[in-house]
């Protein structure tokens, strides 16, 4: 592993802020730290920053161990929720602070800050100030600035949270592109899931000072472990049931809306379990479907229409499911009755 | 606005024609005498490089002061602030008397000379240019010291983190990110500083006394032991030319960069 962390806790007064973190990531390997505010993400970015010092634990990178290597002397780059440019320098010179730092000769710093500014797009605005840029272009330069010194690992704190919606979307496939351009290996703090699965290769799920998963994008938001992961990654039908039975790998569970069938955990008979199944994997299907999977008739409550996809709010004895089904002439008139159905693949066990 | 300018116009007004009216004499008699006299230039020359070198030492010790200050929530702030301040509170003469007790024959400053053993009893800085700078920088502290700290605390703190980060140590930190950052605090209580000393008169009067007089002291010597009105109000508006122009020239230099920044703001 090229960036190492161990065990890695830290503490304010009686509050543990981070608690245990261990993982690592690959060379060139994108993680992101996602949770809700609160939940240790930028603690643990301050902790590998160095900005913080851990209670225990042990940060490594490339086999080196930086404890006790004060901020200057981790040889990373880091791009501030704010920018945190300077402001009494121009493009050129921002870009230019790291390199005197790192003593690199006066003779390579035009060309590595032409080839920096050019990565970002932003050729040419060498001699503009900070407050003469948008917030997208601030966030560019602050970006070339980190990127220009070569780190060995790029931290960014929450980049994208001050910029507009829109700009926000294209931003983060920009910075994925750009970070995977340069071989990169990097963490990212943010709070929004999308971000999250959009840039990263791997997602650190967390929630008050834990790592709840690590997995993929793809492991992290079909198959969230907790209920909190579940509910984080938005998945809106959460049910409760009790164990009854086993058919081959997949367990049988009696809930609120009747017997179903689900898999991703070996819980015992008897248990109480918590059980999800996301809206968009629900479907509309006729009476008469012959596949074998977990159905139910219920009642449309109310039809939201959200653009590119339609939300129903079904119940199913005494539950109300969460159903989205794509906008589309069959489903413009929706009956009041309707049966739901979905694979047992796509019905998940949650720990607790 | 308008009764500001008449208060302090009028008067200036009146000081300028008084020096340039003196009976008869051709216009400028009284700035020809002025500069023709070697006494005079030395005064008006110590005045200027003593109050450049108390603008000097106050920036310098007004600093660290500041970056305390600056800080937040630092315990005791409020009691070195007002201890800042303290000094303005007491009167000018009660104050420069309190310096004559410290800094003459018998006083601390001499006790602890002969103490360590740098000199005897006979040595002290009553009546030294060192002993005015020290009485004028004690005044004037908190006039920089308070600006600075306003400055400073307008700095972003992920600036010192992104600078650290980026390899630099406290030391680049602060010649590059904190000082540049600093500049229009510092530049303001500067200008105060420098001004305040320049027209200072009960300070330098108690405490350099007749033997370094300063402009200040001329013209009240001029003025109300000579009734040479003329000649003191002469003294009067070079006195006020010679800082008006230390200061605009300082204003500019330190402008020239901030300006560009400034041209358009965020």
């Amino acid at each position: 592993m090229f960036l190492e962390v161990q065990e890695l806790t830290k503490r304010y007064g009686g509050v543990t802020a981070l608690s245990d973190a261990s993982f690592g990531a690959q060379r060139g390997e994108i993680l992101a730290l996602l949770g809700p505010s609160g939940c240790g993400k930028t603690t643990l970015l301050n902790l590998i920053a160095g900005f913080l010092r851990p209670d225990h634990g042990c940060i490594r990178v490339n086999s080196r161990d930086l404890s006790g290597a004060p901020p200057n002397r981790r040889d990373m780059g880091m791009v501030f929720q704010n920018y945190a440019l300077f402001p009494h320098l121009n493009v050129a010179k921002n870009l230019a602070f790291g390199l005197d730092a790192h003593g690199v000769p006066k003779s390579q710093r035009e060309t590595r800050i032409g080839d920096a500014l050019a990565r970002v797009g932003l050729s040419g605005f060498e001699a503009r100030y900070p407050h003469a840029l948008s917030g997208g272009q601030q966030q560019r330069v602050a970006l070339a600035r980190a990127l220009v010194v070569r780190p060995s690992i790029l931290l960014l704190d929450e980049p994208l949270s001050n910029l507009d919606t829109q700009l926000r979307k294209t931003m983060r496939e920009d910075i994925q592109r750009i970070l995977k351009a340069a071989e990169m290996t990097a963490v990212l703090v943010t709070h929004d899931q999308e971000e999250a699965l959009v840039i990263a290769d791997r997602v650190l799920l967390m929630s008050g000072g834990r790592i709840e998963q690590i997995g993929t994008p793809e492991d992290v938001y079909e198959r969230p472990h907790t209920v909190f992961g579940a509910r984080f990654m938005e998945a809106t039908n959460l049910i409760e049931g009790i164990v009854v039975g086993r058919e081959r790998q997949w367990l049988e569970i009696e809930t609120a809306l009747g017997r179903l069938l689900a898999g991703g955990s070996d819980a015992d008979n008897g248990s109480r379990v918590t059980v999800m199944v996301r809206p968009e994997r629900i479907r509309i299907a006729a009476p008469d479907d012959p596949r074998r999977e977990n159905h139910f008739d219920g009642t449309v409550l109310k039809t939201v229409y959200h653009g590119t996809h339609r939300r129903l709010h079904v119940a199913v004895g005494g539950f109300e499911l969460t159903v989205d089904v794509p906008v589309s002439d069959q489903t413009d008139s929706i009956a009041d009755s309707v049966r739901v159905a979905w694979r047992r693949e796509d019905t998940q066990v949650l720990a607790r | 606005m308008a009764a500001y300018a008449v208060l302090l116009l009028w008067p200036l007004i009146g000081v300028v024609r008084a020096s340039v009216q003196s009976g008869g004499q051709p216009l400028f008699t009284e700035y020809a005498r002025f500069f023709s006299s070697p006494l005079f230039r030395a005064v008006l020359w110590r005045t200027m490089s003593l109050s450049l070198l108390a603008t000097a030492v106050t920036v310098v010790l007004s600093f660290p002061v500041a970056v305390y200050l600056a800080q937040p929530g630092r315990r005791g702030r409020t009691i070195v602030t007002f201890a800042i301040i303290a000094p303005m509170l007491v009167s000018a003469v009660a104050r420069s008397y309190g310096w004559i007790i410290i800094l003459g024959p018998e006083g601390l400053v001499s006790r602890i000379g002969v103490f360590l053993g740098l000199g005897d009893s006979s040595g002290h800085l009553l009546y030294t240019e060192l002993g005015v700078i020290i009485a004028l920088v004690h005044l004037q502290l908190p006039l920089m010291v308070l600006p600075i700290a306003g400055s400073l605390q307008q700095i972003d703190p992920a600036l010192d983190r992104a600078a650290s980060i980026l390899g630099a140590g406290w030391l680049r930190i602060f010649l590059k990110v904190t000082l540049p950052l600093a500049a229009p605090g510092m530049t303001a209580g500067a200008v105060i500083v420098f001004c305040m000393s320049a027209s200072s008169f009960v300070t330098p009067a108690l405490i350099g006394g007749p033997t370094i007089p300063m402009m200040s002291f001329v013209i009240y010597q001029q003025a109300v032991q000579l009734i040479d009105w003329p000649f003191a109000s002469a003294a009067s508006v070079i006195l006020l030319l010679a800082t008006a122009s230390v200061t605009l020239a300082y204003l500019f230099w330190a402008g020239r960069g901030a300006r560009r920044r400034t041209r358009r703001t965020a």
